[in-house]
Order: C-alpha cells, then structure tokens, then sequence
C-alpha cells in the first residue's frame, strides 16, 4: 500500500492517484483535514497502528509513501478536560508531546520507499544558494540589507531585482488576493525608499537567454526551457504568466556536466527530488535561483510529455528493494 | 557573445506534410499554421544548418524568399534563433501515447426503451478511469429522470457530462440553467430539436438550443475545422491511435455495448455483459489501432494529426480503412466541398 500525503486541491495528486490504480496498487490518502488518533505504539514489536475517519491504519501495510505536501495531524486535545488555570500551558505542554510522536512516525514511515520526504519540504534560500556555489554553479550576486546606502552602492552598476527570502507572499483577504512577484528595483524606487528599512534580499538581474525548470527525481534531471524573455510581461518572473500567448515550455537537454552539478547540489542539501530554478544568460552560463522539494513538477511533465506522474508511480511500486 | 545564426522550430510547434500543402501543428497554443510543401522540405532537410548556410544553396531570387519565410516563421513565434551549440540542447518532443484510463471516454444513448442498472454502469465506467462521458437523449426525458441519473454520477471520479438533451417546450430556460449549476460535471448542454437556434449563457456551462432534430447517433461523423484540436493529448494519441475510437466505450438505446453507438458490432449486452467483460473480447480494441496514417485520404492530409476520424460513416463501407464520409475536405486540392 501506499500512502499520500497531500494538501485537499492538489491536480497533481489526482493524476497520481489514477496512476496507482491502473497499477492497482492500494493506496490511503492523508489530506491536511485527515487527523490520526494514536491506537497503539509498541516500539519493541515495531507495531505502529493508528486511525483516521477512513479508518484504520497499520502502518506496517505502508511500503511506501508519497509526499505532495504537508505531515502527520495527531489529535492533540482527546476529550480531556482541563483545569482552568493551567488549561493553556497544558494544552502546549500536549502539543509537545504529540510532537514527538508525529515525528517519529513520520521517522518510521521515511524509512519506506519514498517520493520526497517529511523532513526536507523548506529548505532556507540563502542556504541553497550557498550549498549552488558550493556544487560550482554561477549565481546571482546576492545582498541581505536595511540600509538604503548600502542598497544604492549595490545597484549602482547593475540592475538589480528584489524577491522574497522566505516564500513568494500569497494572501486573499475578502476576496483581494496579495502576492509578491520577483520584481526588477528601479532607479526611483531606488530615490523612494527610505534610509532604513526591513531586511530584504536584493539580487543582480539576470540577461537570461531563457529560464530552466528542472525536475530531479530519482537521481534524474527532467529539464524544460521557458521562453520568458519574449515577452515583458514574463521576461521578471514568468509566474506573471500570459494567458492569451503563453510562454514557449519546451524539454531540454542538460549538458552532463550542469545534471553532475545539479546532482551534487541535491546532495549538499539532503534533497531527494525538488524543482529547481535556473537560467542560461546571455554568455551561456548556468545561473542557479532556487529550488522547491515540493515543485509542481506537473509544469514540466505536461508540456514536455514526460509522463513524471507514471514514473513516480512506477518508481514507488516497484517490487525491490526499499531502502534499508 | 554568441551568434545566433542557427534556428529550431519550438518543439511544441509540429511540422505535418500533406499532399499539396504543410501545416505547423502548435500544440501548445492550439494554433495551425499552413505553409507551402517547399518549405515544410526546406525546414526538415536543413535542421542543423545556419540560415545563411540555406541561403547560400539558392540563387539571389529565392534567397529574398528563404529570408521572408524565416521572418515569417520568426514572427509567428514557430522558430527561435540560436547557436550551433545550443542546437543539441532542444530535443524534439517525445511523441508516445500513454493515459492510466483503460476507457477514457464514453457514450451512452438513451431512447424511450432504454433502461439499465445506471448506477452499476457509471460504477463499472469508474472502475475503468473513464473521465468523460457524453449521453445523448434522442427522445424528449422527464427532468426528474434525468436527475436520477445525473445523481448517480455525484462522487464519481467522472469529471465531465456532454449531454444532449431533446427540446420541450414546457420545459423554461431556468429549468436548464439551474441544471448546470445544480450538475457541475456537465460542460456542454445541447437541446435539439428545438424551435430555434441560440445559445444560452452560464457561469458554469454554455448551453445551445439547436434546431437540428437528433432521433438517432446518425448525427455524428461529421469531420470539419470546428472540431480539429492543435493539443499535446490527440496528437500524441493521434500517433498510435484511433482519434475517435481508442480507449472509447458505448451503449446504445437498446444497452448494446459498442466501439461506437453507430457502429454494427455488438459485445453483449448490458443486460449481462459487464463493460469491463466487453472489453475483453478479442476484437473490442481492433479499431482502436487504426492512426490516420493507414485511412486512404486522410494519410495525405496535413489536418491528420490533429482532426477526429469516424470508423461508422465511411466512403466505402467494405474498406474499414477508407476515409470517413462526413468529411468534405480534400487534401490534394486544399479545398473544402
């Protein structure tokens, strides 16, 4: 059996899903409203059973697990009532505890063959981009400031762009949706700003020739061409995406040695799939941005008819050996 | 720096020879582009030289006339300029064909008679991953009817109904609109025999009263530009298969299951034939297996790949790979009839 962890709306999940059952592989879908109570934990025996409004779970009957997004929900609170006075210090305390449990189930169940994993769905920016040097790719020249001096001294013989350390931002409050773009700095944003201010990340733009998305699975490199710089609209951030004329989304084919760097990349940062974000400037070099453990890969295996969707299934199924 | 003097077609943008012209099939954007023989030639011959390297083959004259078409291939977003490095780096799309669906889609007739264990075939259909069904009422339906049956697709992993529903006149426009909205899954109402033609908009589906009487599946089969689809699906499928027929399953008025309501063979019947049983017979997938490139006609049409097929209403009915009937189009002459 295998099992899923999914956010509710995730399309790629669906595709998935059809792919287990025409493998007819079981499988038992966890989505972020599935909440498990713990039936027992016999460490010993290594029995491991618990339940959710599907029903019940043994945890032994799992061979392997795939991970769109998100973990396990114990059930924190049960029915126990609470002294008033230490109600709120209590119900911490319990989410401590149960904590402990999630992660040693999710532990346990990391152990198993497995698409993507519990444990490595962020990775720090800043980090990955050092972990990129590390590997030998060429990145974007990249400061953290507050202070508008230091910004100025940065954009004077360059065009710089700024973006988000942590995530893009996307709030909807009251049906007005707030988002933050990868968005070129220009010189009176540069005159506005005022002398100090939040610590935000500001990098050199990028002449790219096109943008890359790459899809490492299964230490494979699945790469696919964005023609963004036909088109103003996307020629910053693509995700400005043009509905009427998309973006041409072509396969591609990494040079051996940029899968190699990619490859060791991943490695640095103990990832074992993740989209990551690159681009070819203008005098061919590969530019490193980012990567996302839990890409949607599915950007990539429609237009370039990978079928990634298969493989994963594929890759999840087969017999062999799960990892130790 | 680099000099762009190279090009490559997008490789979503699919070069398909016809007999007397060629077209760029842009699968991605769902876009055709018709262009002369001799340049779909030119393009295919010379993939891997510069453009100044093709100019230099002709003489002043034509050179002019390479230069447009690039200009006009350029223009168009169907070619990107680049290196001669970078020519290695943009492989041509995988053309295979695969879907998890043993049955993708299907079709199922409805007339006074007709009457089957729905709920058990819309199960049976699921359990084959058929996504898309189309259901075709010939005679007039009581709404109530109709609601039973559209409840037994709730929850099922079905995700869209094409429903062809027969005009009534005591029947109001907000009875139809409130259909759509109550039955999300249905993407396409089409009430014939009606007593004019207009179409009825909605947030959820459009809805198109038509006065065309459909008393039977004899209405189907007809090929035009209307129904081409420029997408990485059908031109995939269209490779290895049957565009109309493959991974498709039918029931007639009388529960006959079918390739195609409007074709003779029958696999059982519903009755107590399950559809996965049908499947199963040694003949049911044969037409499945027929790609355009073996249909007289249609092999030479530059529309192949991209076009539907009928294996019901053919040219000549002792030929099952002669060119569908309904199809007035006429590939050595580039005219329609």
């Amino acid at each position: 059996m295998v099992l899923v962890i999914t956010s509710q709306q995730d399309f790629t999940t669906t595709i998935l899903i059809d792919w287990l059952l025409h493998s007819l592989t079981s499988y038992y879908v966890l989505a972020e409203n599935d909440i498990l109570s713990i039936l027992k934990i016999d460490i010993e025996k290594a029995e491991y059973i618990v339940e959710t409004n599907k029903g019940i779970l043994n945890l032994h009957e799992i061979e392997a697990i795939l991970i769109r997004k998100g973990e396990l929900i114990i059930e924190t609170d049960g029915n126990t009532e609470l002294d008033s006075l230490f109600s709120y210090s209590l119900r911490n305390y319990f989410k401590q505890e149960v904590n402990v449990i999630k992660i040693f189930l999710q532990f346990i169940l990391n152990k198993k063959k497995s698409f993507n994993s519990f444990f490595t769905q962020g990775i720090n920016k800043l980090i990955a981009l050092s972990f990129a040097k590390d590997a030998g790719f060429s990145t974007p020249k990249t400061i953290i400031t507050t202070q508008k001096d230091i910004l100025h001294n940065f954009g004077r013989d360059q065009e710089i762009i700024t973006k988000a350390i942590y995530e893009a931002l996307f709030i909807t409050e009251k049906a007005v949706n707030l988002k933050n773009y990868t968005s070129v700095v220009k010189k009176k944003d540069l005159d506005r700003i005022e002398n100090s201010f939040f610590p935000s990340l500001f990098q050199q733009k990028i002449d790219k020739k096109y943008e890359l998305r790459v899809f490492y699975f299964d230490n494979t490199c699945h790469a696919m061409a964005i023609f963004s710089q036909h088109d103003q609209q996307t020629a910053v951030d693509f995700r400005f995406y043009n509905h009427t004329k998309p973006n041409r989304t072509v396969p591609y084919k990494l040079p051996k040695q940029v899968q190699n760097k990619i490859k060791k990349f991943m490695n640095f940062c103990h990832l074992s799939t993740g989209s990551i974000d690159m681009a070819v400037d203008k005098d061919d070099n590969y530019i490193f941005f980012e990567v996302n453990p839990v890409g949607q890969f599915g950007m990539v295996s429609e237009p370039c008819n990978y079928m990634l969707e298969k493989e994963i299934v594929n890759f999840l199924t087969l017999k062999s050996d799960a990892k130790k | 720096m680099n000099d762009y003097t190279y090009f490559r077609l997008f490789a979503n943008c699919i070069l398909v020879k016809g007999a007397l012209r060629s077209s760029i099939c842009d699968i991605q954007r769902g876009l055709i582009t018709l262009i002369p023989n001799d340049l779909h030639d030119l393009l295919t011959q010379n993939k891997n030289k510069s453009i100044e390297g093709i100019k230099e083959q002709y003489n002043l004259a034509n050179q002019e006339i390479i230069e447009g078409y690039f200009n006009f291939l350029l223009e168009k977003e169907l070619i990107f300029l680049c290196s001669k490095q970078d020519l290695k780096l943009f492989p041509d799309l995988n053309l295979a064909y695969d879907n998890p669906a043993q049955i993708t889609n299907a079709i199922l007739d409805f007339g006074i008679e007709t009457h089957y264990d729905y709920l058990a075939t819309f199960l049976q259909l699921e359990n084959l991953g058929c996504k898309n069904l189309q259901m075709r009422f010939f005679s007039a339906v009581k709404m109530d009817k109709l609601f039973t049956i559209l409840d037994c697709l709730e929850n099922t992993r079905i995700l869209s109904i094409e429903l062809y529903i027969k005009y009534y006149q005591n029947i109001t426009e907000e009875t139809y609109l409130d259909l759509v909205k109550k039955y999300f899954r249905i993407t396409k109402l089409t009430i014939h025999s009606s007593v004019q033609n207009k179409n009825l908009l909605s947030d959820f589906c459009n809805i198109f009263f038509t006065t065309e009487v459909i008393l039977d599946s004899n209405h189907c089969g007809f090929i035009s530009p209307n129904n081409f689809t420029a997408n990485l699906p059908t031109f995939t499928e269209a490779q290895h298969h049957n565009t109309c027929l493959n991974r498709k399953i039918s029931i007639d008025t009388n529960g006959e299951i079918k390739n195609c309501p409007s074709l003779p063979q029958s696999f059982g019947n519903i009755a107590n034939t399950s559809l996965h049983e049908a499947l199963l017979h040694k003949n049911f997938k044969d037409l499945w297996l027929i790609n355009k490139d073996q249909i007289k006609v249609c092999q030479d049409c530059e529309f192949r790949y991209i076009c539907t097929d009928c294996r019901a209403f053919i040219t000549n009915p002792t030929d099952k790979f002669s060119k569908p009937s309904k199809c007035g189009y006429n590939p050595y002459t580039a005219e329609w009839e």
